[in-house]
């Protein structure tokens, strides 16, 4: 299929849709809390030119990047540790099934206590939720290496560490790269969350304190600000994920989210 | 018993070509015939084409030009007297469906009685072996017994001409023997036309009355080798046959001779080799 | 097996006896040990509150996933179905579910005010997008082979949608079903938090605020409860309606 004939029809389907958007704000058929696409347009332009928009974007991924950083390295290591350590595991299953399916945004009122409402608490709350996915994966990783390749690696004398390292590691990275684009998305819509019910700062609290004050454009322009952050951020990590599931398509849909 | 050459046309394939999507050429012209009840066997390289020359004889895929003609119609639509059998029965049966259902699934479309369709999919399980396993599901039986439902499900449906692309290749040798006389027995039971694909020469010249040869893409037919050997095929009696050695021999020369390059094939003009 | 469980169990006991035993010792009003929040759980919610605020947070959250279940699957079965319309509406969908759903939860009150029409219509926002996705995924790769097998015994394309397509794209269904209703969970609590009067995500941000401390927790561990519950007893829907998809992934590894 030529190149063109990929991106043409979708791209004609958004044109269009824009343009029966923007007509009917104009005409007044939608509420007047919703303005024409145009409008808001012109606002992202305006509030990121001000510097305001630009300046609470690059908190909101600020917090998101270190607390993403957490979530990785800790889940990695304790995904690690619980798939290939029997003892670890039996422990921990049980916890791990019972805290999953909470929803870790319960938490917040819990975070907001202990760290009042600045970025340490954001941090804090973004690593918790964004754990569970990427443990949920790395170990779905852990488990699918070969045992007979670490079999292999221990008789030719690696330490029980270094065979984690040297085998384990790089064999599970399709899991762990998997688990890394869940994560991360689901970290910003953490950030952008707690951003937006409990925040001083940061895309969220933009957004809520545009709301509150009925500025609409503004408002709707950090909406479409976080979108296409969580756009950007998932097109970013599919694409790491695609180098290393490079055998099957890259899943990104089928992986559990939280 | 009829000869071959007495039974009337069933199938005829006349100058066919397809292009694949991309424009290559996956079918030159191929000309190909079936005799009603007749075995035929096409055998040729692997990426010959194969499966696309199957799908679109049987009304899948649309020809780029040419033509195919069952018993005396165009094919414009896969037509119910046609019936494809798949190499990969895993992905073509249901999983979600028992063996009995998978079975039965084709007679939805067929005006019958729920007895007469009872009594179709049992004829049909009865005739591969699979009485006992009905309620089972696919995904629960070995590679040669799935294969042995879509066989069962194309024999319910009750077709004149059977399609089978490539059918035993992703089964044991002990199990492959066993399906490959199934086969020769259904054609025997329900009088069905066979048209078998296979890269196995072996194969190719145990089951058939007739031998087609086909080069690689773009596929042309090389020869049509006439298979005058005893029946009933016996697999040990059949195989030390001095006649099947020097038919497979001759098989086999002609697909290494022309697996190299195509353009020595004259299409118009293929080897027509009788019977002796 | 069992001794596993065990271990499990035992882990989890032995941390709440630590919990227990060094709140007691170091009376902090901002970590009460776990048998208070037990009893505050009792009192709290086998009480007129639960009738206040779990009952509408529940039943918002299941009115809205419901609508996005039937909408979302509805829709994605079309569109995966339909090759045009998977080639132009499937990148636009990319886009949008990358979108963080509690984002327009402020769009939501401005155009729907603060009551439950909101709330389902938020928490229908957020939990369609996956299903919606992966609705479209499970329709449009269905092996090429089921579909020539529906065409060569003659099936017409509404028949070949619901007797092989629905039935192939059902794993990929759940999958999404079940991101779903995580989604839907996370936007009931936040859109109480942010917009509402009544509820358990209010509940618990209000107890937090008023420093009704052990009421807090007591909050928290009701919402886990329906999480976990409600996850439960979704596995036990999709093992049954799925029960071959089980077998047969396992027979094919």
């Amino acid at each position: 299929m030529r190149r063109v004939d990929v991106w043409l029809p979708p791209l004609a389907f958004v044109v269009v849709l824009l343009a029966a958007l923007e007509a009917l704000a104009r005409g007044g058929a939608l509420t007047r809390y919703v303005p024409p696409p145009s409008a808001v347009a012109v606002a992202l332009v305006n509030e990121l030119a001000r510097g305001t928009l630009a300046a609470d974007a690059a908190t909101t991924l600020a917090t998101w990047a270190v607390a993403f950083v957490i979530a990785v390295v800790l889940a990695t290591v304790a995904g690690m540790l619980m798939g290939t350590i029997r003892l670890v595991d039996d422990a921990f299953a049980t916890l791990v099934d019972l805290l999953r399916p909470v929803p870790s945004v319960s938490m917040i009122p819990l975070a907001i206590l202990f760290l009042g409402l600045g970025p340490p608490m954001r941090v804090v709350m973004i690593v918790y939720a964004a754990f569970w996915p990427m443990l949920v994966n790395t170990l779905y990783g852990v488990r699918s290496v070969d045992p007979v390749a670490l079999d292999t690696a221990r008789n030719f004398g690696l330490s029980r560490a270094d065979a984690l390292v040297r085998v384990v590691l790089p064999a599970s990275l399709a899991g762990i790269a998997t688990g890394a684009r869940v994560s991360a998305s689901l970290a910003l819509a953490v950030a952008v969350t707690v951003e937006l019910v409990a925040g001083d700062s940061g895309l969220g609290h933009d957004i809520a304190q545009a709301e509150q004050s009925s500025r609409l454009a503004p408002m709707y322009a950090g909406i479409v600000l976080s979108g296409i952050l969580g756009w950007g951020i998932n097109a970013v990590f599919a694409e790491l994920e695609r180098r290393f599931v490079f055998w099957s398509p890259a899943s990104r849909r089928i992986t559990e989210a939280a | 018993m009829t000869a071959a050459s007495e039974r009337d046309l069933v199938l005829q394939v006349v100058d066919l070509q397809k292009r694949y999507a991309g424009g290559n050429l996956a079918i030159e012209r191929i000309s190909i015939d079936a005799r009603r009840g007749e075995f035929v066997s096409i055998v040729g390289p692997s990426g010959a084409g194969k499966t696309t020359l199957l799908k679109t004889i049987c009304g899948l895929l649309a020809p780029t030009s040419g033509r195919v003609v069952l018993d005396g119609r165009p094919v414009t639509a896969p037509p119910p007297e046609m019936v494809l059998v798949f190499q990969d029965y895993a992905r073509s049966l249901f999983p979600w469906l028992s063996v009995t259902s998978n079975v039965a699934f084709p007679l939805r479309k067929k005006r019958l009685s729920a007895s007469e369709k009872r009594r179709l999919v049992d004829e049909a399980l009865d005739a591969v072996g699979l009485h006992d396993c009905a309620s089972r599901y696919p995904w629960q039986l070995s590679g040669g017994m799935q294969q042995r439902v879509a066989i069962a499900r194309a024999v319910a449906f009750r077709p004149e001409i059977l399609l089978l692309d490539e059918p035993f290749a992703s089964v044991d040798a002990l199990t492959r023997a066993d399906l490959e006389d199934l086969t020769l027995r259904l054609r025997d039971e329900f009088g069905i036309t066979m048209l078998l694909v296979t890269h196995d020469i072996d194969e190719a010249v145990y089951l058939s009355d007739r031998v087609f040869v086909l080069s690689k893409p773009p596929s042309v037919i090389v020869a049509e080798i006439a298979v005058p050997l005893p029946l009933p095929r016996d697999q040990e009696r059949t195989r030390s046959d001095a006649l099947f050695l020097t038919l497979r021999n001759q098989v086999h020369r002609l697909i290494g001779a022309h697996a190299a390059s195509t353009e020595d094939a004259d299409p118009l003009a293929p080897e027509r080799i009788p019977a002796r | 097996m069992r001794v596993r469980r065990l271990l499990g169990v035992v882990t989890i006991v032995v941390l709440l006896a630590i919990w227990e035993i060094v709140a007691r010792a170091k009376a902090n009003i901002y970590v009460p040990p776990p048998s208070q929040i037990a009893t505050t759980f009792v009192q709290q919610w086998f009480s007129p509150a639960f009738g206040h605020d779990a009952v509408p947070s529940l039943w918002r959250l299941l009115a809205g996933y419901a609508i996005a279940a039937v909408l979302g699957v509805a829709i994605g079965i079309a569109i995966g179905v339909s090759v045009p319309l998977y080639r132009t509406l499937d990148p636009l969908l990319q886009v949008l579910r990358a979108l963080p759903p509690t984002a327009v939860i402020p769009a939501g009150i401005l155009v729907l005010g603060i009551g439950d029409a909101m709330k389902v219509a938020v928490i229908a926002f957020g939990a369609i997008w996956p299903i919606l996705v992966n609705s479209v995924d499970g329709a449009h790769a269905v092996a090429r082979e089921r579909l020539d097998t529906a065409r060569n015994f003659g099936l017409g394309r509404g028949e070949t949608i619901l007797f092989v397509i629905v039935p192939s794209a059902l794993p990929q269904v759940f999958a999404g079903l079940r991101i779903g209703l995580a989604l839907a969970f996370i936007m009931i609590v936040i859109s109480e938090m942010v917009g509402g009067s009544n509820g358990l995500g209010y509940a618990i941000l209000s107890a937090q605020r008023t420093f009704s401390i052990p009421e807090m927790y007591a909050g928290i561990v009701l919402l886990a409860i329906l999480g976990f519950a409600l996850n439960a007893l979704f596995s036990l829907v999709e093992r049954r309606v799925l029960a071959w998809h089980v077998g047969a992934t396992e027979a094919a590894r």
